[in-house]
């Protein structure tokens, strides 16, 4: 034991190493192939302009592709369908707050970086070429990198991403983004949406893809003791009991579905990733849905 | 280096307040130690804390206040009291009482006595002297405001008990200016109580009046009975500004007190004095507390069992190591100590420079600044004994009375150790640990086996000093030259080893050799751990940084176990 270490000054919290860029890449490839082989259409690819058929219309879709005449003869709604072929820019939005860092022994960033990575590998093998922003209010970091290596230097700019003492408010992101994007584009944003969000100014514009991380202890804490908010710096010394924990699950689970109503409202897909499960399943099953 | 806080009226001080400045580590240490507690990061941290509701941490604040209350300890706290004294500024009374075997015809002596310790009783802001006289004038008490121990001392005299046969009316009243303290600068009153006329003729009326005079000394004198001249102690009272007063009764003697009473009414010049109480093992026990209080909160903290027995092994050594803190709800003393001092003629003999005598006083003196606070008494010895001061706590006036001990007085011949034993011992009375300190050259008299039973059934400890050498001298007659025996051969005076062996058989200690330094400091430090649980509670600053354990050591213990508590809970901050 050391006794100057009693005076050392305190330490930042580091992002925890990410999985080999090689295992990862190899991961993401087989859970994700099976979308990407074949005669499948991108499923990073916009919607076209291409007619391609009337269908009926279902929950969900889209108000302003109704076939009003088609429909009035019918007597039933019917929908106007378009060949999925128009190229959009893929833009990778990562929220990179401070609250990324949580999670024991599987951090958020560390799932937030598999899917960014994973979904930047996907679109350069489809031929596009996505743009990466990772928010943190007041030091945004900007990629648009062409060339094959870009996966690789998404992964190597996350593996030493300063998350601690960052707040990234998904509203400062949506302003970035609604003051650059000119283009129409397909915006996945990657985060853990703990605040209100709206999102109506870039979905009149964009189609938006909402990954949420979290841990299991954000949606359920357990433990009395000393917490601290990577992003403020600041600790709190909580007592949980089970009132207390009831009261939060009860605030959170209104925060989601107030979310999850407003991203429903706009046609958003969304999906869920923990970090103590395997990401891949998931978003597989989120890009196959949206195919 | 001392604080005391009373100027800006706060009743507070510290003996060491530097150590006060080491708390100012602990926010340094709040800020950039490490924790070996788990932190969690959370992301939702705002929605949490709001679910959780809004709670202050305790904990730093707790580890705060405990830090602060040991350090506090360790600074040496003291209570600054301020009591009432109204004694040391009130007048000194001289009170004269005739005590020759007339006095006990019709219990005179014993009504007297008895008015006279009422009288004593109601001048609680007075110092009183008392003397006694019969064949002779003997001071029994100098001017003291430890009422008590005069009362236990008037209860111990008896008729005759400086001769009964003469009166010496006018040598007492020769005598009384010297009952006054130098310094006193009030109203020098006296009250006189005598049932008889000056028969010893050692000192003219005229000669005591001119002196009482001469010292500002206003007498009022009581006849009781029907024997003594009333124009003589009318006389007396008037040329000195007093009253005369007759009590043909017994039962007048109290009315005549009462009116002396309301004559001579002190002013009430009471003086605010100072109490220092040390408060060390209040905020120890504040301590104690917070400490207890921090680990209930940190109780799921790792290794929260090894903080808590290393805190309280802090706070523990702390406390064994401190004095005990003594208030007004000290019991008060259980020890006490009777000086019995060699007054003989062979306390002349020159084998000790000056002689043995002025050897002994100026050794005593000495003593008496090694002692604690604790009850002494003075107790003079040659054939007889005399109360010289009654046990009290007043070192000042033992001191007093020692600076002016009748040394040219006469006294009974012969030396009687046994006899002063005997009367030491009766004087300690209330006190249940008797301690006895006998200076002498030890007479002839084999004491051992006469003295000890004594000391063993009255439970008294015996301190011997030996004032002589074993070699000896010759003691000086009273006319000039050495005395003789009944042969002509000069009478050699040598020490009487049977009291040290005495002293030493009953418990306590003697040294051989009364010009052995080291021996002299044994027998200081001896009775001074017979006294100490005497200590007084009124104690001064500078006895208190003196009886307070040194911060640098109780410091370094008990920063030792919070270092080592503090390892344990500050080494690595844990993320997760």
């Amino acid at each position: 034991m050391r006794p100057l270490e009693l005076f050392k000054g305190s330490f930042g919290s580091e992002p925890q190493p990410l999985p080999p860029y090689e295992t990862l890449i190899l991961q993401s490839r087989r859970a994700l192939s099976p979308l990407l082989t074949g005669e499948h259409d991108t499923p990073l690819a916009g919607e076209g302009l291409e007619f391609l058929e009337i269908d009926d219309y279902t929950p969900g879709d889209d108000v302003r592709r109704i076939n009003w005449r088609a429909s009035a003869r019918s007597a039933h709604p019917v929908v106007n369908r378009f060949a999925r072929r128009r190229r959009l820019e893929v833009w990778l939005v990562y929220l990179a707050g401070g609250g990324m860092l949580c999670g024991d022994p599987i951090s958020k960033h560390r799932v937030a970086s598999t899917l960014l990575v994973a979904l930047s590998d996907a679109a350069h093998r489809m031929g596009d070429t996505p743009r990466v922003l990772l928010y943190r209010k007041g030091a945004e970091s900007f990629l648009a990198d062409a060339s094959r290596y870009a996966p690789r230097r998404l992964y190597e700019q996350l593996s030493t991403l300063v998350l601690e003492g960052h707040h990234a408010p998904i509203q400062g992101a949506v302003e970035w983004l609604q003051n650059r994007l000119r283009r129409r584009s397909l915006i996945v944003l990657v985060g853990d949406f703990f605040e209100p969000m709206d999102l109506s100014p870039l979905a009149a514009r964009h189609e938006l893809l909402a990954l949420q991380v979290r841990t299991p202890e954000e949606i359920d804490p357990v433990d009395s003791g000393l917490y601290r908010d990577p992003a403020s710096r600041r600790e709190s010394r909580l007592a949980l009991d089970p009132l207390r924990r009831q009261r939060y699950k009860k605030a959170l689970q209104n925060l989601d579905r107030d979310n999850r109503v407003h991203l429903d409202s706009l046609g958003i897909p969304q999906g869920r990733f923990l970090t103590d499960e395997d990401p891949f399943p998931a978003l597989a099953a989120l890009l196959g849905a949206r195919r | 280096m001392s604080l005391s806080l009373l100027n800006g009226n706060w009743p507070v001080g510290f003996t060491y307040p530097w150590v006060l400045l080491l708390w100012l580590l602990y926010p340094l240490c709040l800020r950039f130690c490490r924790r070996q507690e788990t932190v969690r990061n959370f992301g939702n941290l705002a929605m949490l804390k709001n679910s959780a509701g809004r709670r202050i941490d305790p904990v730093p604040w707790l580890g705060g206040l405990a830090l602060l209350l040991i350090l506090t300890s360790l600074a040496g706290p003291y209570g600054i009291r301020s009591v009432q004294k109204s004694v040391i500024q009130g007048r000194e009374i001289a009170l004269l009482l005739d005590a020759s075997n007339s006095m006990s015809d019709e219990k005179r002596f014993d009504e007297a006595r008895k008015i006279l310790a009422d009288f004593i009783r109601s001048r609680k802001s007075d110092r009183l002297a008392l003397e006694v006289f019969g064949d002779r004038a003997a001071l029994a008490s100098a001017a003291t405001a430890d009422h008590e121990a005069l009362l236990r001392l008037l209860d111990a005299l008896r008729p005759g008990v400086v001769g009964g046969r003469e009166t010496a009316l006018y040598e007492a009243l020769f005598r009384t200016p010297e009952l006054f303290e130098k310094e006193y600068r009030g109203p020098k009153v006296a009250i006189l109580l005598t049932d008889g006329i000056d028969t010893a003729g050692s000192v003219p009326l005229k000669a005591a009046l001119l002196r009482l005079h001469r010292h500002g000394v206003r007498v009022y004198a009581i006849g009781i009975g029907e024997d003594y001249r009333t124009e003589t102690l009318r006389r007396v009272a008037e040329e000195t500004g007093g009253r005369f007063f007759a009590a043909t009764r017994p039962k007048d003697l109290k009315e005549i007190y009462h009116r002396i009473d309301t004559l001579e009414r002190s002013p009430l010049q009471s003086r605010r004095q100072l109490v220092h109480l040390p408060l060390q093992r209040y905020t120890l026990f504040g301590a104690a507390f917070a400490l207890l209080l921090l680990l209930w909160f940190e109780r799921n903290a790792p290794k929260g069992r090894w903080i808590l027995l290393l805190s309280f092994l802090s706070i523990g050594a702390s406390l064994a190591t401190a004095p005990a803190p003594r208030g007004d709800e000290t019991p008060p003393s259980k020890a006490a100590l009777m000086i019995l001092l060699d007054l003989s003629r062979s306390m002349h003999s020159h084998d000790l420079p000056p002689d043995r005598l002025h050897w002994s006083i100026e050794r005593l003196k000495r003593l008496l600044q090694k002692l604690p606070s604790a009850p002494i008494g003075l107790l003079g010895f040659s054939g007889e004994s005399y109360l010289i001061a009654p046990p009290s706590a007043n070192r000042e006036t033992l001191e007093w009375t020692l600076d002016h001990l009748p040394l040219d007085q006469r006294l009974a011949p012969g030396s009687d150790p046994l006899e002063a034993i005997r009367s030491g011992i009766e004087m300690l009375g209330p006190w249940s640990r008797r301690n006895l300190l006998l200076i002498s050259d030890g007479g002839n008299a084999p004491l051992l086996r006469s003295a000890l039973p004594l000391l063993h059934e009255s439970n008294t400890t015996l301190f011997a000093y030996p004032a002589a050498t074993p070699r000896g001298a010759p003691v000086p007659a009273e006319g000039g030259g050495y005395l003789q025996d009944a042969s002509g051969a000069v009478v050699i005076s040598r020490l009487n080893p049977s009291i040290i062996e005495l002293a030493r058989q009953s418990g306590g200690f003697a040294p051989s050799d009364p010009t052995d330094v080291g021996a002299f400091e044994r027998l200081a430090s001896s009775l001074g751990q017979a006294l100490k649980s005497a200590a007084h509670p009124e104690r001064n600053a500078s006895e208190l940084a003196e009886n307070f354990l040194a911060p640098w050591r109780a410091l370094g213990l008990a920063a030792a176990f919070l270092l080592l508590a503090a390892l344990f809970r500050f080494p690595v901050k844990e993320m997760r």
